[in-house]
This record gives C-alpha cells, structure tokens and sequence, in this order.
C-alpha cells in the first residue's frame, strides 16, 4: 500500500474513531491488521426503520490504490435489504463503484450507506428478489427485515410468527440460515419454501 | 661571484639566505623594498628577525606614483648601461607603500570642510564653487545610511553631508527627507504600496497555511507541496493528489473519464488544473493566476511537437496551452479542436450526391484512381480470409464498384 493511503487511512480511522459519532450516528471502526488493509465497520440500524436497534457489521478491504480507487464493502451480518445481496451482502452503491471520488472517507461512505438503510432503491437492486418484496408487498418486506434484523443483528422485535416457520423448516432438517432465507424470498409461505428446498 | 644574469627573486623580494654566496644577480635596483604589513598595523609578531622593512611610509611620499629615491635608482641603470628593470616595479612599490586605511570620519578635521565635494571646492580655491554647492546639494537629497536605519549617525546633524531624515512609522526608520517634501511624498506612497503588498502575502499566506489537501489530508503548505487548482470550483487539493485522480493511466478501470475530471469533493467538471504555491480561491486573484499559467505554458513547446513524429498530432488543436512551434520557429496556427475527429469511411469515399459537378468528380478521380484500386486490391485479398468482418467488407466493396461504375459511366459521357 501506497504512503499516502497508509497516512489518510490513519487520520480517517483516528477521525471516526475521536469523533463521538458512536453515539450520534452509531458508526464505529475496528481495525483488523496493521497495515489497515483490512477494517471492520459497524453501523447501528438507523431508527423508523426495519433495521433499528441492530448493530450491522461490514468488511472493509483497502486496495492498493486507495483513495483514487474506492474500498471493497460489504456487510457480514446478513441483511434484508433491496441493494444489498441477502446472501453475499455485496451492496449496490455507486460511491462504491462508478461514483466514487477521492475525497470521500470510511466515515462518509459508512454513513452513506447507513443513509442507504433508511431509503432503499428498488430501481437499482442488488437482490432483485428483495426489490420485488419491497415494492409489492411493503408489510411483508418490513416484518421480514425487522425478523432478520433480530435474527442476525442483535434487533429487539420479536416475531413468534416467523419465528414458528423457520423453526418447522428446522424440524425438518433444514439449516436455520437457509430457512430463514427461503421463508423470506417465498414471501412466508410454509408450502412453496418447502417444495423449493426439496425439489 | 654571481654566475647567473639572471636576477635573484628572493633578493628582488627583499632577503636571500644565501648573501654573498648566492649565484644569482643580487641587485638592488631590483629588490622590491616591502614594508611589513603587520607592522603598519602595529602586529608583526616577527619583530626586529622579520624579512620586511619595518618603517612607516612618510605622509608626503604617499601620494605620487614613484619615489624620488626609485627614480634616482633607475637613472642610475640606464647610466651605468644595465639593465632596466620592467616598469612595473615602482608601481609594485608603491602599492606596498600604500597608506593605512583611515575611515574619512576618522581624520583629524582640516577646517571646517570635511566633505569630499568641499575638500575638493576648496582645493581648488572657488573657481568650481558652484559645482561644489550643486554636488552638496545633491548629497543632501541623499538620506544618510547610519541615520535612516538607527537614527544614530556618528556625526552630528551639521556635520554629516547627507540628510538626517524624519521617523517614518509605516517602514519604522529615518526615512522622511527633512524638507523635500516630493522626496517625502515618493517614500510615503513607496511604503504604503509595501505596505499593502505585504497586506496581501500576509492575508495569502494565512489562507493558505490552514488548507489540506481533499484526497491525501495532508497540510498542504506544511509538506511544501504545491497546490492544484481546479478551474471549475474552489476544493483544495495538492497538485500530486489531483493530477493522479485526473490521470488516466492510473489502475482503476471502473471509473469513468468524466467521473475522474470532475472534482472529487463536489463532481463540478474542470477542464484542467494550475499549479501554484499559495491557495487562491476565486475571483479576481483566480483569474489573475489563469492568466500567469496560460502566459507560462504558451512559453513551453507543446508535447506533440517536440518530436518529429506527433507533431501537428495534439488533439487541443489551437485551443493548446503550449505552444505549437515548427523546427523553423514559426508558430503553427492548428485548426480548432472540434473540427478533428476520427477519420471516417465516409471521408475518403466520393459521394455523388452532393457533388455534382462533373469537372471536380473527374479530377477528384483523376486524383484517387491509384489508392482506390489498391482499395480494392486490398479488400478483394483480405475478403476470403475475413470471416468476422465479412459484411462489413462486402458493404465496402460494394459501395467502391458503385463509385467505380457510376464513375466510369460518367467519365465516359
């Protein structure tokens, strides 16, 4: 890694890190190699919103050409969310691609996509399935989120009913992740899960 | 015996160890009498054993060129039939004789001029009086040095030939001319336009020691880098962070051209980027360094025509910061740079429909016929073997055996 990355990378993380933000805007980062190659990013579910009270974590990768290209995010809790891929947690966000410019930081990119958390863009999914969901059947969407959020997230609302599903998957010798994620693309319905997993 | 014709050189310079045993020419016409410098100074250590004559040069002798005593010597030569000595010795002597630097202060005072213009006045006895005052009144338009840095000058008011001026508060020194007021006006506006100047690099200075670069964070004025000023907004980068943003070169193949040539921190397109020392935001000081930076570059050669084989190739055409100069030296006027775009088919295929003209289609023929054949030649070869691109070489053939037919039968009428 460049000088200049390893010097920006170093105010960057001291930035978040001295900022107070943890409370504010519930973002925090958690440096995982002395060559902050590799960084941790948490972002707390904003609240209004089916991610609220969850504590979202994010791999970070820093590549070679750091800032002038943009850092490798992605979430490793699962999340429901249209421009994130509910099964690699790839998110679609042009700042992290085309759009990225070099004076964007670890804190604005992680607040933006905390931002991307409050106001999904089914236009422009990531996981057409959950895009679909989101526009279709917006209850659903968000009972399922809130239902994942407490799953994988540490989220406080409970949901007996979704949880009964996914525990009758269980029964049946199906992994809970798998469970949880086919109840959800199948919109909760127990019958077509079912023969999606074992046809 | 001396056996050498030859003058001795330590004798000449005063002392020969060897005396009277000494083979070479010990003559004194030709010893060059020293004076112990040190001594005139008061600090030869050598004392009485020192090769130098200890004896201080009489006031009187000072001034002419050669001694009465030297000049007897060298009529004496030429008497006696020896030979001359070159006529540089007697200026050497005299310059080893040379008085002791006294400082004009410094000396007694004769009379009440002290003034080199009055020593001279009265030397020569009024008959260049006037000369004298206008000299004096020149000295006093000149503000004395000691005075005008300390207000202290070893001499008093009177006494010194030159001005003592009055306290100035913008420069803080004796500068004021006493009387001369055009002389005062002209120190007056010369400080205050220091003054504003000063103003301005000050103001400058501060602006620019609080900016960081927008991409490596860094202080750009503490890390002595130059800044790289966006023409099309006002963010602050350094000149290394910017350019390898817009470079096109760099590793990241995601971003898009457009993308990289806007500023990072507000996505406002700039056309191109000026290096400069301080930060300069906008309005007139920006266009003010636009224009030093356009009148720089026209300076330099472009790229594009430093070398024999790109030249005329540079695709900003006139619209080039640098200058395009042939190796005659003359400027080259270039075509604007939207009038160059990639040659098409089009362009070099004749197209009948909007040229008419008979005479113009004959010479344009006339003109072509060599390169169209090989055209042809070329796709009748390549066509066999071009299984990609075959429609692209059958529309080619097409439309040049069109020409060719249309061109024939018009040549024929």
């Amino acid at each position: 890694m460049s000088n200049i990355a390893f010097n920006r990378l170093q105010r960057e993380c001291k930035e978040v890190v001295t900022n107070s933000e943890i409370s504010e805007t519930g973002i925090m980062i958690e440096i995982l190699n002395e060559n902050l190659t590799e960084i941790k990013g948490h972002i707390r579910g904003p609240p209004d919103t089916p991610y609220a009270g969850g504590m979202f974590d994010l791999d970070i990768k820093i590549p070679d050409q750091y800032p002038f290209s943009p850092p490798n995010v992605k979430f490793s809790t699962k999340i429901w969310h249209p421009n994130v891929s509910s099964q690699t947690g790839v998110i679609c966000l042009d700042i992290l691609k085309d759009q990225w410019a070099a004076s964007l930081t670890l804190r604005t990119v992680l607040l933006s996509i905390q931002a991307l958390m409050c106001t999904p863009e089914p236009k422009d999914p990531q996981d057409a399935v959950v895009a679909k969901q989101y526009m279709e059947k917006p209850a659903v969407f968000k009972a399922t989120a809130e239902y994942w959020t407490t799953k994988f997230a540490k989220g406080a609302v409970k949901n007996a009913g979704y949880q009964a599903l996914v525990d009758k998957l269980k029964d049946m010798g199906v992994r809970e992740e798998e469970a949880v994620s086919v109840l959800s693309c199948n919109n909760w319905d127990i019958n077509r899960s079912t023969v999606y997993i074992f046809s | 015996m001396p056996r050498h014709e030859t003058d001795c050189r330590y004798f000449a310079n005063g002392y020969c160890s060897k005396g009277n045993t000494c083979t070479f020419t010990h003559d004194v016409a030709t010893r060059n009498e020293n004076i112990c410098h040190f001594n005139l100074v008061g600090k030869c250590s050598y004392g009485r054993a020192c090769r130098f004559l200890h004896t201080r040069p009489r006031n009187d002798e000072l001034p002419s060129c050669s001694t009465p005593q030297t000049s007897q010597n060298q009529q004496n030569l030429q008497n006696s039939g020896q030979r001359v000595r070159p006529k540089q010795l007697p200026e050497l002597k005299f310059n080893a004789q040379a008085a002791e630097f006294v400082p004009r202060w410094k000396m007694p005072q004769r009379g009440p001029v002290t003034s080199y213009a009055g020593a001279a006045a009265s030397a020569d006895h009024g008959e260049s009086s006037s000369s004298f005052q206008s000299s004096h009144e020149q000295a006093q338009l000149m503000m004395c040095p000691y005075h005008q840095k300390s207000g202290d000058c070893n001499r008093q008011d009177m006494d010194c030939p030159f001005a003592h001026g009055n306290y100035c508060d913008m420069c803080q020194q004796w500068s004021l001319h006493p009387y001369n007021a055009e002389l005062r006006k002209k120190h007056e506006n010369e400080c205050v336009a220091n003054h504003t100047t000063e103003m301005e690099r000050a103001f400058l200075l501060q602006k620019t020691e609080q900016k960081t670069c927008g991409i490596c964070m860094e202080n750009i004025f503490e890390k002595n880098l130059r800044f790289g000023i966006l023409n099309g907004c006002q963010h602050c980068f350094c000149l290394d962070c910017i350019r390898q943003w817009r470079s096109k070169d760099q590793e990241n193949v995601e971003l898009a051209t457009k993308t990289v040539r806007s500023c990072p921190e507000c996505r406002q397109h700039s056309d191109y980027v000026i290096p400069s020392l301080f930060w300069v935001e906008s309005g007139q000081e920006k266009d003010l360094l636009i224009e030093m930076y356009k009148e720089n570059t026209k300076r330099k050669i472009c790229k594009y025509y430093s070398n024999e084989r790109s030249r005329g190739a540079c695709p900003f055409g006139n619209k080039c910061f640098y200058k395009h100069q042939l190796p005659d030296g003359s400027i080259d006027p270039g075509e604007a740079p939207s009038s160059r775009r990639r040659p098409r088919l089009v362009d070099f295929l004749f197209d009948d429909n909007s040229d008419s003209d008979e005479e113009t289609f004959r010479r344009f023929q006339e003109e072509h016929e060599e390169e169209q054949e090989e055209l042809l030649r070329f796709v009748a070869e390549t066509l066999p073997e071009a299984d990609e691109e075959s429609e692209l070489f059958r529309q080619i053939t097409e439309v040049l055996r069109h020409y060719q037919i249309s061109g024939h039968r018009r040549g024929f009428q």
